[in-house]
């Protein structure tokens, strides 16, 4: 058998907003989505499974139409969803009343339920998101019971407010494969069983390196587990430690070129580190630089504070880094240190 | 560091002096216009430079720019001597400086002030050079001051500049304000719009509703224009039909009647003929024949009457069945409209149904779009991360600004005692032990202590400021420049003296170890010098 299993479309997300690429941004889920779903086609998969958020918010009624839509295209494919945190099954949502189409399995239950295709000897249990928030591990103590059957999980979650599951509680859970979608970095946790599928595009800038889906040929109990990107967005860290010399127009030009060589798919997000001096250069001027989603500018003088508290004992360099040091070391404190050794270090 | 060797090329008025004061006091005495703040000003621009033509405005420069605009001194330092020349005639007042043997040394500002013990221009113009116009410590003072305690205090290759260090620290933290701001303000003007297109929804949402309340009693209400599907019919022919057949079966009726009567009549001309010819028993040809002929009558009477009889019923058996046919009809309709009725009903109420489902479908999308944009809202009114950055950076601004400028103050405060001891010191015997203690306050501010009150230098006379702050200038100079002091300059700064507190500052300064330059217009100080045989060196100013 082989399926599909994807995660966190969230169609309808506007991400980078304000930016030049906005609008472009904004067909990228469904860009992404439509690929699958053609892919689907293309391989012949049997199942298509999706853990959660298919939609960014709750989902409108044209929206849940072009979906079915698309399911059916690939009517050979059962399609089987569950919602997840974002497009949850509020008092108003749509997904109560929705009719899908006839290879489309919604599991909409609150509690967990399981859904039995015969034709394809596979049991899936899951359950749908009615509140935006479980803060409760649901899936504690649940197997999959083995009687013939491949026993697939579909779960949404894996942080503190969105069911806290941890990957090892389905090592031996009697499930075949865990099909999980939440966490938006694509991941497969447990070799062949136990898989984080990641948002298909990434949402945000946080969102970093590749994004797609798994195609899963299942033997027997076994699973072989493939990754495959698509690739209409990607951000990318970009890391830069200026030095001595460096001037915000070279630093924009070294970034543009840098930028100019990657993939135009490719978005950055430019940190600064090392010695920036005082406001000489903030890297402000590659916010406007063309695919730069955010410039983070960590440019503090990196002073070995234990050798400056050996050299100024007493003096003032000195107790102030005690001082510092001595407060809560919450953000504000660490910056503050490192402001005023810097302006105290000035020449 | 004392000065050997005066010698001006030409500053100002000043053409070719050569001076060769004492190692201690030396009182340079001249009347007005002689020269004297020109020659301080030389001695200070010496040693500091006097900032280039830009800050002098060439006030000094001679007017023939023929002349060399320059000058030399010579001095000791650490037990060494030293020359150093300057060219003030350039931007940057250009130095030589050679040791006792003649050897050019490397020479720049930095290196000729640490032969100065360290002492900056804005120092020496704080503590020991000192002129009657400005014997008050300027502000800044204050912040030097903090950064000598800061630093001196506990002896460091490297210099702390506490105030600029709180400049800088105070411009990182606009910038950061700045950036804060801006990015407050873009997310404040996000979230208007979120607001308007909430509102928008909203409305949206309230007509649906409003549609769904009122909406469908009013469909209901609204008229159908239903066009009954009448048998089709022709009533006038219909009508005309009637009047036809109850005039043919009028018609039919008088026939019928009309054949009776001949039937009628006949059958009595026979009855009566028959009855005649037996009464008469004459049967001739003529009864006969006339017999044969009534009874002829008779038949053709009886037959009109069966016929318009039979042509009656025939018509009124039609009627009859028209008549039923009618009713039939009627009774179809009605059956027929009870149907539409129903079938009426039934689609207003599948109208009712589809449209009532309609505007719940489109309120559950509105309700779902107001869901993801109240959503969106709170996204927006959770700072983002580059704001929450700016915000904290500013906050740390604010702390580093903070505590240093606490820090400092401790370390001031901690070094405080030397300087207000060293002050209190000069101050009692400028003032002849009236006063005992002077000092500093948390600002770097000065207060001299009469028992248990605490005095400004503005609450005092003029005189005792002026001892006030010269009291400071002397005890600050003295621990800025330790046991090689820079030579005091003192230009007319006793004006304001009586001659009892003019004598016990001459007696002072007369055993002070450093050297002194004191400018006077007048006599008395040389007088009073003299009088009491303090040694002094005397250098006269002349037109």
């Amino acid at each position: 058998m082989k399926f599909i299993h994807i995660a966190d479309v969230h169609l309808g997300a506007k991400p980078d907003k304000g930016k030049a690429w906005e609008k472009e941004r904004e067909r990228h889920s469904w860009q992404a989505f439509v690929d699958v779903i053609d892919k689907a086609e293309e391989e012949e998969a049997q199942l298509l499974l999706i853990a959660g958020d298919l939609f960014h918010g709750q989902p409108l009624l044209w929206e849940l139409e072009a979906v079915n839509g698309q399911f059916s295209r690939i009517p050979k494919t059962q399609v089987v969803l569950i919602a997840g945190n974002r497009d949850y099954l509020g008092p108003h949502s749509l997904y109560h009343t929705f009719t899908w189409g006839e290879n489309v399995s919604f599991l909409k239950e609150e509690n967990i339920c399981m859904l039995e295709l015969a034709q394809l000897g596979v049991r899936i249990y899951g359950q749908s998101y009615w509140h935006k928030e479980i803060r409760r591990n649901i899936y504690q103590g649940v197997q999959g019971k083995d009687e013939g059957f491949f026993n697939i999980l579909l779960a949404h979650g894996g942080d503190e407010a969105h069911i806290p599951f941890r990957m090892q509680d389905f090592k031996d859970a009697g499930f075949d494969y865990a099909a999980l979608g939440h966490i938006h970095k694509p991941m497969e946790h447990i070799r062949g069983r136990v898989v984080m599928a990641g948002a298909l595009q990434p949402i945000d800038c946080g969102d970093m390196g590749e994004h797609g889906y798994f195609l899963v040929e299942a033997k027997g109990h076994d699973c072989r587990v493939q990754f495959h990107p698509l690739r209409y967005c990607e951000y990318r860290p970009l890391n830069l430690k200026l030095t001595d010399g460096i001037t915000e127009r070279k630093l924009a030009e070294y970034v543009e070129e840098r930028i100019r060589q990657a993939p135009a798919y490719q978005i950055f997000k430019i940190t600064l580190t090392g010695f920036g001096g005082f406001g000489a250069v903030d890297g402000r001027s590659l916010e406007g630089l063309g695919r730069v989603a955010q410039v983070v500018n960590r440019c503090q003088a990196e002073y070995d504070l234990e050798k400056l508290k050996m050299q100024h004992g007493q003096r003032l360099i000195g107790k102030y880094i005690r001082a510092m040091e001595t407060m809560p070391q919450d953000e504000v404190a660490k910056r503050a240190l490192h402001y005023g050794v810097e302006a105290l270090m000035a020449e | 560091m004392k000065i050997t060797e005066i010698r001006i090329k030409n500053f100002g008025k000043l053409h070719n002096i050569n001076i060769r004061p004492l190692p201690g006091l030396n009182v340079i005495y001249g009347e007005n216009e002689t020269g004297k703040s020109t020659m301080q000003r030389f001695i200070a621009g010496m040693l500091f430079g006097a900032g280039g033509q830009k800050e002098s405005g060439g006030q000094y420069a001679p007017w023939d720019g023929s002349e060399p605009y320059a000058g030399e001194i010579g001095f000791m330092s650490g037990g060494k001597e030293f020359s150093l020349e300057r060219d003030f005639s350039g931007e940057g007042d250009a130095l030589r400086l050679r040791d006792g043997s003649g050897k050019e040394l490397p020479a720049s500002q930095e290196e000729v002030e640490k032969l100065f013990g360290g002492m900056t221009k804005e120092t020496y113009e704080n503590t020991y050079c000192i002129s009657q116009a400005a014997v008050e410590t300027k502000k800044e003072f204050a912040g030097v001051l903090k950064n000598y305690f800061v630093n001196a205090a506990y002896g460091g290759e490297k210099k702390v500049d506490v105030s600029g260090a709180q400049e800088r620290l105070r411009e990182g933290r606009e910038n950061a304000q700045q950036r804060y701001k801006e990015k407050v303000a873009a997310r404040k003007e996000e979230e208007g719009r979120l607001l308007m297109k909430e509102k928008l929804l909203e409305k949206d949402a309230e007509q649906i509703r409003k549609q769904r309340q009122e909406g469908i009693p009013a469909l209901l209400r609204r008229k159908q224009e239903t066009v009954w599907p009448e048998r089709e019919t022709n009533q006038m022919a219909e009508y005309l039909r009637d009047i036809r057949q109850q005039n043919e079966q009028l018609e039919y009726k008088v026939k019928r009647g009309a054949f009776l009567a001949v039937t009628a009549a006949a059958f009595f001309a026979c009855c009566w003929n028959a009855a005649a010819h037996h009464l008469f028993r004459s049967p001739t040809l003529g009864w006969a024949a006339l017999e044969a002929l009534l009874l002829l009558w008779l038949a053709f009477g009886v037959a009109g009457t069966v016929i318009w009889n039979k042509e009656a019923r025939r018509l009124k058996q039609l009627r009859k069945e028209q008549a039923e046919e009618k009713e039939a009809m009627i009774r179809f309709a009605s059956i027929e409209k009870e149907r539409h009725k129903l079938r009426e009903r039934q689609d207003k109420q599948a109208r009712q149904e589809a449209l009532e489902e309609m505007l719940n479908t489109q309120l559950l999308e509105k309700q779902a779009e107001l869901t993801n944009l109240r959503e969106e809202l709170a996204e927006c009114r959770r700072p983002a991360e580059d704001e929450k950055e700016a915000a904290r950076q500013v906050k740390a601004y604010d702390l580093a600004y903070e505590e240093i400028g606490k820090l400092s103050d401790d370390i001031c405060k901690e070094a405080d005692p030397a300087l207000a001891q060293e002050m209190s010191r000069i101050f009692s015997e400028l003032t002849n032990g009236k006063y005992q203690k002077i000092g500093l306050d948390e600002k770097m501010g000065l207060v001299a202590w009469e028992g248990d009150r605490r005095l400004r230098p503005w609450q005092l006379s003029r005189g005792t400021m002026e001892q006030m702050y010269v009291s400071l200038r002397l005890g600050a100079g003295g621990i800025f420049t330790g046991e090689d002091p820079m030579p005091i300059i003192l230009d007319e700064v006793f004006a304001a003296f009586d001659e009892k507190r003019l004598e016990s500052t001459l007696r002072w300064l007369g055993k002070q170890p450093g050297q002194i330059f004191l400018f006077t217009c007048r006599k008395r100080e040389m007088e009073i010098l003299e009088r009491t045989g303090i040694p002094y060196g005397k250098i006269m100013l002349s037109r």
